[in-house]
């Protein structure tokens, strides 16, 4: 094998011939200079186009579907407002907010898990009507809470803050929190619960 | 171009990839040496759809049949991807055969390629350890038995048996860990170790070349590009599109039902297996890992000793037929082996009636499952399915007496009227023309006790007073008590008027009846889901039949079930009873 590879080095140092007109690498039991078959040009430059197109094919027909299969067709998740049973009424004192969690039926890709936490919601009372507001900070999504002696909601993570009807005062949010459809129906309040998009100017609900 | 000069100056990849490819063929390029280039090329298929069904699969004993589910049924492009990869599974197994016969053959494990020789045959190892793994992953049926079966074989092993199958199980039983230990191996112990042997089995290659066949003209030398990458580009092209194909035909891969170890499931493994499990039917138990573990293990360790038996310089095919006889033999055993397992198989009805069973059961799981599957699972889901849960509860206890469909005792030995068409109108039909006929009442203590609406009685006198029951009156009979089976009062019809008037000499409606002594049942709600709820749980409720319907002296009346059935159950099996009659969407 030594002896083979040396006779390669010389062979590479000595010839500047194009590798196709090479001789090739002297066979261990040949005793003349091999011969020197080079291809028709027309023919090599069939195969290597085939082996251009072809490796292309191959590519191609391998990630087009590995593509599809990444990036899902987003489904109708969200659309249509899905009203969510929250507390009766009576329940929520006038004007201080309260955080209420949100419990539905929660299809994640292939479990059905009923009766879930799919989120939380700040509600305030005010007379017949309800505000409803998604607990989850317009800027990165961390979870909203409440300030000290009711004065506003404020970000525990990046320090937004915002006044009790939930518009934007100071820190890092794009917008002022997330409004939500109520409703009050058998003297119930219902929310119609949905995610939105983070860290953008414009209110755009994801699900 | 200056960027790619600068990058060869950098990196020196044009003698790379000069050396990569006018690698000289003596005896020049061949389809017979498409067989490597073919694996590796099937290999990138495996790698890259694995990696994807990675992304969306999960592997636990309650999440990974469904996450299979919705990567076959509900994923866009989920099908192609488990496809290819299913399909390209049972390619390398067959490249491998190809690639080993074609270097076996040329003579290829000589000197001085006897470590590639190893190498390669580590590979196959490999490939059989990815083809055991993956099967199981699905955690369906057929995977989880046929895994269950070879972990027991791995088991019977003398010495290291029981250590070996509780490493590769987890534990005693199968479960979480069972899956996670065999997805581990499938997506990295297995990966890593191709990745290592490939790379020195392709560099043990360069070093030493193809091995032409004995004779050929090893003046004649190509370059490995373009002509041999050419062929096997065709080959690897021709292997993509039959993939293709076969993942279109079947849409995807199968999937069985979810595993269930209490199912009485005709466990198989893949067809390459299928010889080596046909051998087992050969041999008692006791011996068995003789077989399943030896003839491998000797087949191995036959491959991995032939550069030593065959020393000889030549490749020449001839002389060296007595070395290669064994290999031979083998394949054609494993032939005639698989095909008496086919075949077998096929002429067996019970196994194809298993089957039908599975095939069933698994149809009616991936229905339920798009629908979502619930968080302990879909064993659970199809635990608390009537339709699934119904008719195998039905089967258990009460097929020993009732005929329904195709399930229950062979006609003619049974002992209970006939449920099949239970709740319509051709059972009340049937029940209105001969009460004691076979399918109904005729074998039953209650024979003789309901006159025929249709047919005069068989005693003279009697028969004087007999006037046939007008069709008119028949139908609106019938329309009535097909009403009750579907749960509906019915109330001042036609059909009520005649039957408050004329059953209830006998039978009860709403608990009247001017026999208080007689046996005969309630007909207000008959063979309604509350009726047969009732019906199952204790028949002499009164709800359904008197109490004195289970005298002991009635001997063959139905019996309660409350004892032998949970409440869930019993509901289950009138659920599905009643969805039958109303012909409820399932």
């Amino acid at each position: 094998m030594t002896k083979q590879e040396s006779e390669e080095a010389t062979e590479k140092a000595t010839d500047p011939s194009p590798p196709d007109e090479t001789p090739a690498r002297p066979d261990a039991t040949a005793s003349e200079p091999p011969e020197a078959l080079p291809e028709e040009p027309s023919r090599r430059r069939a195969l290597t186009t085939f082996v251009s197109a072809g490796s292309a094919v191959y590519a191609a027909a391998l990630l087009l579907p590995a593509y599809r299969f990444i990036d899902q067709p987003r489904g109708a998740i969200g659309q249509g407002a899905h009203f969510f049973r929250i507390a009766p009424l009576e329940a929520l004192p006038e004007g201080k907010p309260v955080a209420f969690k949100v419990r539905g039926d929660q299809q994640d890709a292939y479990t059905l898990t009923r009766n879930q936490t799919l989120g939380a919601v700040w509600l305030q009372r005010q007379g017949q009507t309800v505000r409803a507001m998604t607990a989850e900070c317009p800027h990165l999504g961390c979870a909203i809470s409440l300030g000290p002696e009711n004065t506003g909601f404020r970000c525990p993570c990046h320090t937004s803050r915002f006044s009790l009807d939930g518009q934007s005062e100071s820190g890092p949010s794009p917008r002022s929190m997330d409004t939500l459809d109520t409703r009050i129906k058998d003297g119930w309040i219902e929310v119609a619960f949905s995610r939105f998009r983070q860290g953008v100017v414009t209110k755009e609900k994801i699900g | 171009m200056k960027l790619f000069d600068w990058l060869d100056d950098r990196t020196g990849y044009r003698d790379f990839m000069h050396e990569a490819l006018d690698e000289p063929i003596p005896g020049g390029a061949r389809w017979a040496y498409v067989w490597g280039s073919a694996l590796t090329l099937t290999l990138i298929i495996q790698a890259v759809t694995g990696v994807l069904l990675m992304t969306a699969y999960a592997p636990s004993a309650t999440t990974a049949w469904s996450s299979v589910m919705y990567i076959q049924h509900q994923m866009s492009a989920g099908w192609v991807v488990r496809g290819l990869h299913h399909f390209g599974a049972q390619a390398m197994v067959v490249l491998l055969a190809m690639h080993l016969g074609q270097t076996a053959i040329y003579g290829a494990y000589k000197k001085p390629r006897e470590m590639n020789w190893f190498f390669g045959l580590g590979l196959m190892g490999l490939t059989l350890g990815f083809a055991l793994t993956g099967y199981l992953l699905p955690w369906d049926q057929k995977g989880y038995w046929a895994t269950k079966v070879a972990t027991n074989i791995a088991g019977s092993l003398p010495l290291i048996g029981a250590w070996t199958q509780e490493l590769l199980v987890g534990g005693a039983d199968y479960g979480h860990l069972t899956l996670s230990r065999f997805y581990a191996l499938h997506v990295a112990v297995l990966p890593i170790g191709t990745l290592v042997l490939l790379t020195l089995h392709i560099a043990m290659f360069r070093r030493h070349g193809v091995t032409p066949p004995a004779g050929a003209n090893t003046k004649h030398v190509d370059r490995f590009y373009p002509k041999q990458v050419a062929l096997d580009l065709a080959i690897g092209l021709s292997i993509f599109i039959i993939l293709g194909y076969l993942s279109y035909r079947f849409h995807g891969a199968p999937l069985d039902g979810p595993a269930d170890p209490a199912s009485d499931y005709p466990a198989r493994p893949e067809w390459y297996f299928l010889a080596l499990f046909e051998a087992l039917k050969f041999v008692p138990g006791r011996i068995e890992w003789v077989v399943a573990g030896g003839i491998p293990l000797l087949l191995g360790g036959y491959l991995v000793a032939m550069p030593f038996i065959d020393r000889g310089p030549s490749t020449a095919l001839r002389p060296r037929l007595k070395y290669l006889a064994p290999l031979g033999i083998v394949g054609l055993l494993s032939v005639g082996l698989t095909y008496s397992s086919i075949s077998s198989d096929k002429k067996d009805p019970s196994f194809a009636k298993a089957i039908e069973r599975a095939e069933k059961q698994a149809a009616r799981a991936v229905t339920l499952a798009k629908r979502g599957v619930p968080p302990d699972g879909p064993l659970a889901m199809l635990a608390r399915d009537p339709h699934t849960a119904g008719p195998a509860l039905f089967e258990k206890l009460c097929a020993s007496c009732h005929r329904m469909g195709d399930m229950g005792p062979e006609k003619g030995k049974d002992t209970a009227p006939d449920l099949t068409d239970f709740g319509r109108a051709a059972w009340v039909i049937r029940v209105l023309d001969n009460p004691d006929d076979p399918m109904m009442f005729g074998r039953t203590p209650f024979k003789g006790m309901m006159p025929s609406f249709t047919r005069p009685p068989a005693d003279k006198e009697e028969a004087e007073y007999f006037t046939k029951i007008k069709p008119a009156d028949q139908k609106a009979v019938v329309d009535f008590l097909v009403a009750q089976a579907h749960g509906k009062a019915d109330k001042g019809s036609k059909g009520e008027e005649i039957v408050s008037l004329r059953c209830t000499s006998c039978h009860r409606v709403d608990g009247e009846t001017d026999d208080d002594e007689s046996l005969a049942p309630e007909l207000r709600g008959w063979a309604s889901r509350a009726w047969i709820e009732a019906q199952i749980r204790n028949p002499g409720s009164g709800k359904t039949y008197p109490a004195e319907a289970m005298d002991d002296k009635l001997e063959g009346h139905m019996p309660g079930f409350a004892d032998q059935l949970s409440d869930d159950q019993i509901k289950l099996i009138a659920q599905w009873m009643s969805d039958r009659i109303t012909d409820a969407p399932k």
